[in-house]
């Protein structure tokens, strides 16, 4: 898994968009049926439909309702009074990428919603850092439970854990195979 | 441009649904069945594309992050080739103008996503293959002997021994000859998948308690109680047969 599939995942994501254009027969695709479509009238697509159509300037994107100023105010209190990691969208930060980079003109709020994306990252990625380290310490612990990561963290984190881990699993084989004096 | 989507796979007005000569089968069980009462419509199961779909993108991530080969979902990638194969002539059909209209360029990238899924899939079993093929023929072997689900695909099969055929006879040619007979072995990788470390995520309720071997004391065992939602950091062999059976999903 890497960040360009979770990315390429995020496109199946459903997303509201306002078209600019009607078309009275939905579009029957092999994912599902799209439309039909109503200028000025809001309706669920996948992201990568709404992508497409905003690139031909044929839509506007809306910004989904747990990515506004007040509820990303609320995760990152959230995510710094909790010790494990707080729930949040299985795509939030492929999905946060998307419409602070593709669809800049339709959010308000544009730099100061970048600084609390940017700070609910920190506050994750610092908690996984003191977890894995603590995961490797002295005594490597056998497994660990690791509730509420997104599947992002988990291609950020899979590299280095699952080397590290099989470094130290093979050493442990070393020394439990070594006679004990 | 009306006739356009009505064309499309036979579909109904509903939902859409797959040619009545295209069965798709819902449940891994149930291939069994099919493969038996191959004149039996009966015994086939109409299931819409967007499940199939929806399961092939999980297969697909599956297959990406387990270390080892798992087995090869024929059903639902020969049913997605399909149905990308008829889009892909609905698209032809239409003139050069309609082509280059919104509804079909949405249809043509909407079948390029789907080529690349399913590329993509065949790609990591194939680099798996290419890894370790003695370890991939040898399990296939197995599971036919057994009658059950095959690993590898008829095609992968023959890539698999093509690859080694020619690994082999380039490690003949070039090392083999010039050295003595005492050194005429060929290598082959250990298997030892079951070690390596995966990320998953419980999809069902009541699952068994996971068991992992002690990181210190070699001879015991951890016991994980799996709850679902929950998501893990633990050795593959202990949730391999999980994943067989659908209970969890790699991440």
């Amino acid at each position: 898994m890497d960040p360009e599939q979770c990315d390429f995942l995020l496109g199946n994501e459903p997303i509201q968009i306002k078209p600019k254009f009607n078309e009275a027969d939905p579009f029957m695709l092999i994912g599902g049926e799209v439309g039909p479509f109503e200028a000025g009238v809001p309706l669920e697509v996948p992201v990568w439909v709404a992508l497409e159509l905003r690139k031909r300037q044929t839509c506007t994107i809306c910004q989904p309702e747990w990515f506004n100023l007040t509820e990303l105010r609320k995760i990152k209190t959230a995510e710094g009074d909790s010790t494990g990691f707080t729930k949040i969208h299985e795509r939030f930060f492929e999905m946060a990428h998307l419409l602070i980079t593709q669809a800049k003109d339709d959010l308000e709020n544009l730099d100061e919603v970048r600084t609390i994306v940017r700070d609910i990252w920190d506050t994750r990625s610092s908690k996984l850092k003191t977890s894995v380290i603590q995961y490797f310490g002295s005594t490597p612990a056998s497994q660990a439970q690791m509730d509420n990561i997104t599947q992002f963290e988990v291609a950020y984190a899979r590299g280095f854990m699952t080397d590290a881990s099989n470094v130290i699993r093979k050493l442990s084989d070393v020394t439990n195979s070594l006679p004990k004096h | 441009m009306d006739d356009f989507d009505s064309q499309l796979i036979g579909a109904d007005s509903d939902s859409l649904q797959f040619r009545d000569s295209v069965p798709v089968i819902a449940t891994s069980q149930d291939v069994v069945a099919a493969d038996n009462g191959m004149d039996d419509d009966e015994e086939y199961q109409i299931v819409p594309p967007a499940v199939v779909l929806k399961a092939m993108h999980e297969i697909w991530l599956n297959e990406s992050a387990a270390p080892k080969l798992l087995t090869y979902r024929s059903e639902h990638v020969n049913s997605l080739i399909d149905q990308l194969e008829n889009m892909q002539e609905n698209i032809a059909q239409r003139s050069e103008a309609e082509r280059r209209s919104m509804k079909c360029t949405i249809h043509a990238l909407e079948v390029q996503r789907i080529t690349y899924v399913i590329n993509d899939y065949l790609r990591t079993r194939m680099r798996k293959i290419e890894k370790d093929p003695v370890q991939a023929m040898l399990e296939d072997d197995n599971r036919a002997k057994k009658d059950e689900e095959r690993l590898l695909s008829p095609a992968e099969r023959e890539f698999a021994e093509k690859y080694y055929d020619a690994s082999v006879g380039l490690l003949k040619a070039e090392f083999h000859d010039p050295l003595p007979g005492v050194f005429h072995k060929v290598p082959v990788p250990k298997a030892e998948y079951g070690e390596t470390r995966v990320f998953f995520e419980v999809l069902e309720d009541g699952v068994d308690n996971m068991v992992v071997p002690h990181m210190q004391d070699p001879l015991s065992e951890v016991v994980v109680a799996l709850n679902k939602g929950s998501r893990h950091f633990a050795p593959f062999a202990s949730v391999e047969e999980f994943l067989e059976r659908g209970l969890i999903r790699l991440l």
